[in-house]
């Protein structure tokens, strides 16, 4: 129980650190910032743990901490890259709460798309150059590194969820 | 030592269990158990790890700091692998790079979108992303245009909007 009561504690000053760390300007990813100070807030309340309970079980403490770290990166990544959650909260912003495919596509699908290749430019995977983009070296590796992945996996990445889904609703 | 870093017997299953997950998630990958959707590969992966471990669990007998400390293991490990495996099968921003690398050439932003959907316009895309919406019943389609749903859909454009300000990120 009071392992329990640990992995929580340890938690919440996860959530803390993290809520005011991605408020703050710096180079380094917001995912990167969710894991170092879920690895800090874990140690350092390992390590206040020691001083105040006199003896506890490690798991315990671990689970619930993991548990809650890996939910909280789970939300903010929905929110913070998901296309169709973004599409959503255009939908709740739009009058009647409703647009037309058209305006979905060239409104929010077409600049998510070009706010990618920025990404993909500034991480260096790729170029501009006067006749378009093109792969760099780097984004070559990574490409060759990714497709060897998806190889073990056993995926043909298309990078749609599948024609099952991407049929229209009848009206 | 203050800290007992053994594992329980329950918990040595649990962590057994999470190592069975992408283990079973492999096998179905490949021939001759091979999952054809990755999404329905994943479902049976996950599905085939927590019968196992519920097995496990009834013959361990924990008590409940074990059997909840063995089940957060489990749902983090479940949690953290769907994350890793939707970014593998349907992560935008690799898929394009995988595009990128695949035409060998350089590309406009236009040649890039019909690289990404292989040859669909991009309009195909939305669609695609939209099905996840209409699957959940979050959005659906009337008269040519995508509205969202009153109740389900308004509730989740709610909690996505609300993380997004607990996260920082501009709405």
């Amino acid at each position: 129980m009071t392992a329990l009561l640990i992995g929580l504690l340890c938690f919440a000053a996860h959530v803390g650190v993290t809520l005011v760390w991605l408020r703050l300007p710096g180079r380094m990813s917001p995912v990167a910032r969710h894991a170092v100070s879920a690895l800090a807030t874990h140690i350092l309340g390992l390590v206040i743990a020691v001083y105040l309970v006199e003896e506890f079980a490690y798991w315990p403490a671990a689970a619930v901490n993991a548990f809650g770290v890996v939910c909280c990166l789970f939300a903010f990544s929905a929110v913070y890259k998901s296309v169709s959650l973004r599409v959503l909260t255009e939908l709740a912003r739009a009058p009647g709460r409703s647009l037309a495919m058209e305006t979905i596509t060239a409104e929010h699908v077409q600049p998510e798309f070009e706010a990618r290749i920025s990404v993909l430019v500034k991480m260096g995977c790729a170029a501009e150059t006067p006749e378009g983009f093109v792969a760099t070296a780097k984004g070559k590796d990574a490409a060759s590194r990714i497709q060897a992945v998806q190889g073990v996996c056993g995926i043909n990445a298309s990078g749609l969820y599948g024609a099952e889904l991407a049929k229209p609703a009848s009206d | 030592m203050p800290i007992d870093f053994v594992p329980s017997l329950p918990v040595s299953l649990s962590l057994g269990a999470c190592v069975f997950l992408p283990a079973s998630l492999l096998a179905l990958s490949h021939r001759p158990l091979k999952v054809i959707s990755p999404a329905r590969r994943f479902v049976m992966a996950a599905a085939l790890t927590w019968l196992a471990w519920f097995a496990a669990m009834i013959a361990a007998a924990p008590d409940w700091v074990e059997a909840v400390t063995s089940g957060l293991l489990l749902a983090t490990a479940t949690l953290a692998g769907f994350t890793l495996w939707t970014l593998i099968a349907w992560g935008f921003t690799l898929t394009m790079l995988l595009a990128l690398n695949r035409a060998g050439r350089s590309l406009s932003v236009e040649e890039w979108a019909l690289a990404y959907t292989r040859g669909k316009p991009l309009d195909a895309f939305t669609r695609d992303r939209l099905g996840v919406l209409l699957k959940l019943g979050l959005a659906e389609i009337r008269g040519g245009e995508v509205t969202m749903t009153p109740n389900c859909g308004r509730a989740f454009a709610r909690v996505a909007v609300l993380l997004r300000k607990l996260f920082g990120l501009p709405i």
